[in-house]
C-alpha cells in the first residue's frame, strides 16, 4: 500500500465524517460538531491535498425541493487510504463518527 | 445581516474563486437558518477563517512583478512619505540656539537674564547646564542677524550666535549624499542592467529610480535633524542598489519580473558544471541564468531569449 497522507486528527474527524454523512459541509459540522470556521477551510485543504472532490448539485434537483444547490464532498482513492491508516492512528474515530457506531 | 457578512468576506477571497465560494456559504446558510437560526450568526462569522484560508492558500503574483504595480507602489510610498514629513520634521525655522560667540556653547546666567530681556527673542529657555552655565534655545521675535548684541554690566557688549534647529536649504547637503552614494555604490555592485537598452526599459528604470529617490529624500527627513545627512546616504545607495539589481531581474522586453526559479547542478560539481538557478519570463519571452557562485560580484546575469 502506498504512503497516506499522514492527518491530524481533526482533518481525520472530517474526513471520517465525509465517508460516513452526507457529504457536505452542514452535515459535516453536525456530525462532528466543530464550528464552520474549522469545518470549510479544512474542507478547502483535503479537497487542495486530493483526499477529497468537489461537485454541485444539479440544479433540478435542488429546484424541485425548492432549495439552492448543494456543494457535495467526496472522498477520493488517496483520501480512502489516508482515512484508512488514520483509523489506526486515532482508534476512537469511529465512535466520534454516529452513523459509525451502529 | 448574516448575507452581508457573507459579502464582505467573499472580498477575501481570490476573485477566480469568489462565485463559486459566496454560492456555497449561501446555500450552506439557507440550511443553517432553517435547520439552528441561532447559531446563523456564529456560523455566517466562520466564513472570515475559511475566506482568509483560500487567499492565503492561492498562488500569489508579488507586488513589484508587473512594471506598471512596480510604479505605482513607488509612486504610492513617496507619497507617504512626503505626506508624513511634515508632520515630523521640520522644526519652527525661527527656533535657534544661542550661543556665546567664538566661547563654548553655553552660556551664563547673568547673560541669559539678559537674554530674556532683549526684544530680538520672542520666547526663550535655559537648560541648566553645570553650575552658573546652561543651554539657551529661543524663537526669535522676527527675522535677526546672526549675531545678536546684548549689553553687559561692564558697560560693553556680549556677541551671541543665533544658530538655526533647522536647517535651511537641504538641497546642497542632498546632492553632496548623492554624490557622494553614486561614488560608493561601484564598490558594491555593477551599474550594469544587462540586455536593459531599449527605450522602454531605459524609462521604466529612470521612473523606478527618480521615485525610490523621491522616497528617500521624503523619508529620510522623517529622521532627526542630526541623522538626516546618514539617513540620506544610506537611503539613496539602498535605492540605487535595489533599482538595478530589481532592473536585472526582469525581462528585457515585457518588464515582468522572472519567476519560478528553478536550482540546476550542485555546488560540489562546480567546477566541472554550472551551479545556479534559471528564472523565466512569465510570458515566456527568455529565462535568465543566475550563476550561484558567480567569478565576481560584477558578472553580468545572463539571459537565454526564448
Amino acid at each position: 500500500m502506498p504512503d497516506a497522507a499522514k492527518l491530524s486528527h481533526t482533518a481525520a474527524l472530517i474526513l471520517a465524517a465525509i465517508d460516513a454523512g452526507d457529504g457536505y459541509g452542514f452535515s459535516v459540522m453536525e456530525m462532528t460538531g466543530l464550528p464552520s470556521g474549522t469545518v470549510y477551510p479544512a474542507l478547502r485543504r483535503l479537497e487542495r491535498d486530493g483526499l477529497i472532490r468537489s461537485q454541485w448539485e444539479r440544479q433540478s434537483i435542488a429546484d424541485k425541493q425548492q432549495r439552492p444547490p448543494r456543494k457535495y464532498y467526496r472522498i477520493t482513492r488517496p483520501g480512502a487510504a489516508a482515512l484508512y491508516a488514520s483509523r489506526e492512528r486515532y482508534p476512537l474515530l469511529a465512535k466520534l463518527t454516529p452513523q459509525e457506531r451502529s | 445581516m448574516i448575507r452581508a457578512l457573507l459579502r464582505l468576506a467573499s472580498w477575501i477571497v481570490p476573485r477566480a474563486r469568489r462565485g463559486d465560494w459566496l454560492a456555497e456559504w449561501r446555500a450552506e446558510l439557507f440550511h443553517m437558518e432553517r435547520a439552528n437560526p441561532q447559531r446563523a450568526l456564529s456560523f455566517g462569522l466562520g466564513a472570515f477563517p475559511d475566506a482568509l484560508c483560500l487567499r492565503l492558500d492561492a498562488p500569489r503574483d508579488p507586488v513589484l512583478a508587473s512594471p506598471v504595480r512596480c510604479l505605482a507602489v513607488l509612486a504610492a510610498l513617496a507619497a507617504i512619505a512626503a505626506i508624513c514629513r511634515p508632520a515630523f520634521r521640520d522644526f519652527d525655522a525661527d527656533l535657534v540656539t544661542v550661543r556665546s560667540h567664538a566661547g563654548p556653547d553655553t552660556v551664563t546666567f547673568d547673560q541669559y537674564r539678559a537674554l530674556a530681556t532683549s526684544a530680538e527673542f520672542a520666547s526663550i529657555a535655559f537648560k541648566p547646564a553645570g553650575l552658573n552655565l546652561g543651554h539657551v534655545v529661543a524663537k526669535r521675535a522676527h527675522p535677526v542677524r546672526r549675531h545678536v548684541y546684548i549689553p553687559n554690566r561692564k558697560g560693553g557688549r556680549d556677541i551671541f550666535e543665533c544658530i538655526p534647529i533647522a536647517p535651511r536649504n537641504r538641497l546642497p547637503a542632498t546632492i553632496l549624499m548623492l554624490g557622494i552614494a553614486l561614488i560608493v555604490l561601484p564598490t558594491t555592485t555593477a551599474f550594469a542592467v544587462g540586455r536593459h537598452h531599449r527605450g522602454r526599459a531605459r524609462l521604466f528604470l529612470a521612473a523606478k529610480l527618480a521615485l525610490a529617490l523621491t522616497g528617500v529624500y521624503h523619508a529620510a527627513h522623517l529622521l532627526a535633524p542630526v541623522m538626516l545627512a546618514y539617513g540620506l546616504l544610506i537611503g539613496f545607495i539602498l535605492a540605487i542598489r535595489w533599482a538595478i539589481d530589481d532592473q536585472r531581474r526582469r525581462c528585457p522586453d515585457c518588464l515582468r519580473r522572472v519567476t519560478n526559479p528553478v536550482s540546476f547542478g550542485c555546488l560540489s560539481h562546480t567546477l566541472l558544471d554550472w551551479h545556479g538557478a534559471e528564472f523565466v519570463c512569465p510570458a515566456g519571452h527568455g529565462m535568465l541564468q543566475v550563476s550561484a557562485t558567480p567569478a565576481s560580484p560584477y558578472a553580468p546575469l545572463h539571459w537565454v531569449p526564448l
